[in-house]
């Protein structure tokens, strides 16, 4: 179990587990999993190794995570983005925490989203338009982005994405923090502890399953958080489909 | 776009397969050259193994090839100087090496590329750009050898400015509009049927040289080392490791589990398609979402 540099020693169903001084962190999570693999709470493991093997399920569990849900979510208010002057269109790289880019904006006012067919449609010419003001940014997968029109000047905006839950090298100390509500707690301990049962094989790994079932149950109750956060954005569940924007056939 | 690199997924397919994994120091610094060196453990070290010296991060860090072994002590070439305690890892899938081998390293190599390429064209996560040059009368053209689907072109000439998107269309649809566009002068659209594989056929032909830009979804089209990163986003690779291990449990041998072949097959599928949802749920595709994602309600396993 690592210690992290402060924080407090937790109580409750996570109990033993330590807490960062901001929250949880990937220690919080790890007894929980050695626990419910009946392995010892240290910090080498016995089958399953604790630096090496079992904090990249964790952290497999949270990626996980963040795909059905969309959490964490992030706006850089401190930290303003610059975009630089360009005669002609480039794609625009997104900060290296950033999964996918949710909205910009511009110091005061907000910078609409649309798409390269959109432009293709109503403002030909546009990879070559320059102006003052950015006026729309349009998505170009994830990882990079767009500004319509191309700026004279480098301005600066405010990003919010979806933020890669961990962005660190391995090996992972436990002390990273986890940027999840305590909610998704118990789904990254089932999760990691029922993959962790994977190597097992036979009887052992198909017991597993019915824990990785209540994981994925678990993430999709939670995915109502990001629903309430933007209704356009998630479908309710997971059952529900994801035809959320009109089909557009050119 | 991410931190993981391939060892890292490697060491994770390690530890699924209950493999050993190299995970040593050196006990004394060495210097450039063909060495013989001392670690403090031989475990997973064997001829022909490839292992990372150094820490991540540094300016040393190298992919190293095994020569030759004893029982304490191995020979490689070093490109790079190390020091004592400087770290030597990597996931070599030591069993049965060297004449029974349950896995090789370039075979989960191999299984990691082509799962990569498998997700990334299933749910097209990343784009580029590139300048295609076109000459006077030529009209096909080889597209970019990591481009799984172009997806727009233009010309775009900043001296004038200018900027014209090229349309997407067919040779059978030039063919209905007007029966002698090979011998107009263009081009004012693109296309990609009845071509060669992975070639882009501009209609008109062009009748000046220009430079035309194309936006396509990125595949990979360099081969993987153990310290190369993937194209695909770190939270996406879980994904490319389930596909891995599916292989893996599904191949010829004595370490087929069909059982756990199928779980790890259906657990990618149901990735995939979380990711497909995530994509269109977030409206990150270049284009409005004219994808729809198939129902997640019955990807149990």
């Amino acid at each position: 179990m690592a210690t992290p540099p402060s924080g407090t020693f937790g109580s409750g169903p996570y109990g033993g587990g330590y807490f960062g001084s901001d929250g949880p962190i990937l220690s919080t999570v790890e007894q929980a999993v050695q626990n419910r693999l009946e392995e010892t709470a240290d910090d080498i493991g016995i089958f399953w190794k604790v630096a090496p093997e079992l904090r990249p399920i964790i952290v497999e569990a949270l990626n996980v995570a963040c795909l059905i849900t969309g959490d964490p979510q992030f706006q850089a208010t401190t930290t303003p983005f610059t975009i630089p002057a360009s005669t002609s269109f480039a794609p625009i790289a997104l900060p290296p925490d950033a999964l996918a880019l949710l909205r910009v904006d511009s110091m005061g006012t907000t910078i609409d989203k649309t798409y390269v067919q959109d432009l293709d449609n109503f403002s030909p010419g546009w990879e070559v338009a320059t102006g003052d003001v950015p006026q729309y940014f349009f998505p170009f997968g994830l990882g990079q982005f767009g500004i319509y029109p191309n700026l004279t000047a480098p301005a600066s905006v405010i990003l919010s994405y979806v933020q890669c839950p961990v962005m660190v090298p391995r090996p992972y100390a436990g002390t990273e923090p986890i940027l999840f509500q305590m909610e998704y707690l118990d789904g990254f301990a089932d999760w990691a502890s029922g993959i962790a049962r994977l190597k097992e094989g036979g009887q052992e790994f198909q017991q597993a399953i019915p824990v990785l079932n209540r994981a994925l149950a678990k993430f999709e109750e939670l995915s109502n958080f990001a629903y309430r956060r933007g209704s356009l954005r998630f479908s309710r569940g997971l059952g529900a489909t994801a035809n959320i924007v009109e089909t557009r056939v050119r | 776009m991410g931190v993981l690199t391939v060892n890292d997924l490697a060491t994770d397919v390690s530890y699924a397969l209950v493999e050993p994994v190299v995970s040593t120091t050196f006990s004394a610094g060495v210097v450039a050259g063909i060495r013989t060196v001392t670690p403090a453990s031989m475990v997973g070290i064997y001829r022909g193994a490839s292992l990372i010296a150094g820490a991540p991060g540094d300016a040393t860090q190298e992919v190293i090839v095994v020569l030759s072994v004893t029982a304490s002590t191995f020979t490689a070439l070093f490109m790079n100087a190390h020091l004592i305690n400087d770290p030597l890892y990597g996931a070599t899938f030591p069993s049965g090496q060297l004449d029974s081998s349950l896995y090789t390293q370039a075979e989960i190599l191999g299984y990691l590329y082509d799962s990569q390429n498998d997700f990334l064209l299933q749910v097209r996560p990343i784009y580029a750009t590139a300048p295609l040059a076109i000459t006077a009368g030529v009209a096909v053209y080889p597209a970019p050898v990591d481009a799984i689907r172009v997806e727009r072109a233009s010309i775009v000439n900043e001296a004038v400015p200018s900027a014209v998107e090229l349309w997407n269309t067919t040779q059978t649809d030039l063919d209905l509009e007007n029966a002698g566009w090979p011998r107009d002068q263009g081009p004012t659209s693109w296309y990609q049927d009845q071509l060669s594989t992975q070639a882009i056929g501009f209609g008109p032909p062009p009748n000046v040289g220009n430079t035309v830009t194309l936006m396509y979804s990125q595949k990979a089209a360099t081969w993987l080392n153990l310290l190369s990163t993937f194209l695909v986003p770190d939270p996406m690779l879980v994904a490319i490791k389930y596909r891995t291990l599916a292989l893996c449990f599904s191949k010829d041998g004595e370490c087929r589990d069909p059982q756990r072949a199928q779980f790890c097959q259906a657990l990618y599928d149901m990735l995939v398609k979380i990711c497909q949802k995530f994509m269109c749920g977030i409206d990150a595709r270049m284009k409005a979402a004219e994808e729809t994602v198939e129902p997640l309600a019955a990807q149990r396993f």
